[in-house]
């Protein structure tokens, strides 16, 4: 407040375009603190935003974008008559789907009982316990899934052997890979997910659930009509935040990490595709169609998602 | 009124109040199954990671026959002393350590001074610059209009694209903001320039002494993502002198690795014993891969949940 007084008064005279300019000058360092992070995100985030111009045209190994050759919507059309294509763009929206169907509520009933434990010191271990895998590498979770489910010298196969029953070959039966993706991802993830639940819980105000209390309402039904109900927003926005990204959540770095040959055709995701043809067959046209396909499903399904929460729950992300 | 002395009433003596209603025995049972759903969820979350420890200092065909399972049994460090002689591992544990510590470092110079200069809120075209970072959170060229930018600029297969911050991790940037929003007071910024301090000093002098908290967190945030890197080292790297921790855990641990070995013994107990080994070998490499994490965790756990808080709460 003070400062702008004393602009104005020294500067009766200036027109309103100076003082427009001269408020901007007097901000110059503070653009300057913002000026490598823009150089960053111009030269890594917005520069390959030009080179999404390569699903418009054919481009091979070793040239650059302006190189090649305008092909309009063909890459395109080749993509959607291709063979695998709808194979794979049922992948990955059953993958994603379960994903969020299953990795979504776990955090959040992990939270609310972790804030109505009886005990603190229980609270305080689970919450270090279920926070610990987060940490790992996907690298070093996918290698612990391969050597606990080995199939000569994992424990499981190890313990269903001398229990007399078979083995299970895990990485390459269909009907284990969800499973073993969904259990590792909310394994991994659930601790930590759970923290953002559990701080917007621990901003509710103590005296409505203690009123509750007092009215006769039991642990259960505070826990579902006090918590549950109060931290909507928070829920609302996380939900947001994970819709935003349905195509791509599903990680391709764990998916690849996953793949062998034998499970590749239940595995594969768009994601997964697009390193395929981009980076092993150097097919850069194709493999950026591919991508900005994906990510125009994202942006849709978020706008869609945002609209509807923003009429239904008055929480949006814009 | 009435109402207000009653719930100061509930608040002054909460512990009488409980005592009288005392515990319904829905509530008990309540409480019973959170106590047991947590204690399992924790043990379930320990187990793995328990249990690569034991295997990994157990006799090898203990092990193997699932005789090893809660306790270390006839310890053995032959893993462990397999493990020191791999020396294409300890090349990546060191090639990592740089690129953690560079790139970490890099990425905090980017950060910090941009998240204060955003939490301005007389800055104009704030709200601009701050959808600048926003966008390619949704939007992105994708992974070949990168990578083709990478090698434009000559950066494929060097020491830089492991460390040069690849654009802005915004959510981080959004913690950082928060917390000076909440923590940097205006009128200690006005003071200090009616004082005659340029914005640059007041920034030295006043803001980084006052935001050691923030820049514990932000070292956190970078530096395990970095440290757990795979990608970077699969998609930009291709010499094996430059590789990536992770890329050569992924190589030491893959199935596909130890099958090539085992199909050139023709001998069965040859084989299981080559299997066994390669077996005992891939516990060893897990725990080495994961441990700078768990040694660190213990000192940096509270910063860790902090700035999750920091970052919700406030967005």
């Amino acid at each position: 407040m003070k400062n702008t007084i004393a602009v104005k008064g020294q500067t009766k005279l200036m027109t309103p375009k100076q003082r427009y300019w001269k408020n901007i000058w007097k901000h110059r360092e503070f653009y300057m603190f913002c000026l490598p992070g823009i150089i960053c995100a111009l030269i890594f985030q917005y520069y390959p935003m030009y080179g999404v111009l390569m699903a418009f045209k054919k481009v091979g190994f070793g040239q650059t974008v302006h190189e090649g050759e305008w092909r309009g919507l063909d890459n395109f059309i080749t993509l959607f008559n291709q063979k695998g294509f709808k194979e794979y763009l049922i992948n990955t929206l059953d993958i994603n789907f379960t994903l969020l169907a299953f990795s979504f509520p776990v955090p959040l009933m992990l939270a609310v009982m972790m804030h109505n434990s009886p005990s603190r010191k229980l609270k305080a271990i689970s919450q270090t316990c279920t926070y610990l895998p987060h940490l790992l590498s996907m690298v070093v979770v996918v290698s612990l899934l391969n050597t606990l489910l080995n199939n000569s010298y994992g424990l499981i196969n190890i313990l269903r052997v001398s229990l007399g029953k078979e083995k299970i070959f895990f990485f390459e039966e269909k009907g284990w890979y969800k499973p073993l993706y969904l259990g590792s991802s909310i394994w991994a993830g659930a601790g930590y997910s759970a923290i953002v639940y559990l701080a917007s819980l621990s901003s509710i105000d103590g005296s409505i659930t203690e009123a509750a209390t007092i009215d006769g309402a039991s642990k259960l039904q505070r826990m579902w009509h006090i918590d549950l109900k109060l931290i909507i927003p928070t829920i609302v926005t996380m939900l947001l935040l994970n819709l935003g990204k349905i195509m791509s959540a599903a990680s391709v770095e764990k998916i690849l990490l996953l793949q062998n040959q034998v499970n590749m055709k239940w595995t594969e995701t768009l994601g997964t595709y697009v390193y395929r043809i981009g980076m092993i067959d150097t097919q850069y046209g194709m493999s950026t169609a591919v991508s900005l396909f994906n990510t125009a499903c994202n942006l849709l399904l978020l706008f869609v998602s945002n609209w509807v929460a923003k009429k239904v729950t008055k929480t949006s992300l814009f | 009124m009435p109402e207000k002395t009653a719930i100061q009433k509930a608040k002054l003596k909460p512990v009488k109040i409980k005592k009288k209603i005392g515990k319904t025995t829905s509530d008990k049972i309540t409480d019973v199954i959170i106590c047991i759903v947590l204690t399992f969820m924790s043990l379930i979350a320990i187990f793995p990671l328990w249990y690569t420890i034991v295997a990994s200092l157990s006799n090898p065909v203990l092990v193997a026959t699932g005789k090893v399972i809660l306790w270390p049994k006839d310890v053995t460090f032959v893993g462990y002393e397999s493990l020191f002689e791999t020396k294409l591992l300890w090349r990546g544990y060191l090639n990592t350590l740089e690129y953690t510590l560079v790139g970490t470092f890099l990425n905090l110079c980017v950060t910090v001074p941009c998240g204060y200069a955003l939490s301005r809120k007389t800055l104009p075209y704030r709200n601009l610059i701050f959808a600048f970072f926003m966008v390619p959170m949704y939007f992105g060229g994708g992974m070949i209009a990168t990578f083709m930018v990478i090698s434009e600029l000559g950066l494929y297969n060097t020491f830089w694209v492991m460390v040069i911050p690849h654009g802005v991790t915004t959510f981080n940037m959004i913690i950082c903001r928060n917390y000076f929003d909440s923590n940097i007071p205006d009128s200690l910024f006005e003071s200090a320039t009616l004082d005659g301090a340029s914005v640059t000093q007041f920034f030295i002098k006043f803001v980084i002494p006052l935001s050691k908290p923030i820049i514990a967190v932000l070292t956190l945030y970078f530096a395990i993502p970095k440290w757990n890197d795979y990608m970077s080292g699969l998609l930009y790297i291709n010499d094996s002198k430059k590789q990536t921790l992770q890329y050569i855990i992924k190589q030491l641990t893959s199935t596909d690795a130890s099958s090539g070995v085992v199909d050139n013994l023709a001998d069965p107990e040859e084989l299981r014993e080559a299997e066994i080994k390669a077996g005992i070998m891939k516990y060893t490499v897990i725990i080495v891969g994961a441990l700078p994490l768990y040694i660190l965790y213990p000192a940096v756990q509270k910063y860790l949940i902090g700035g999750m808080m920091v970052g919700a709460v406030k967005e």
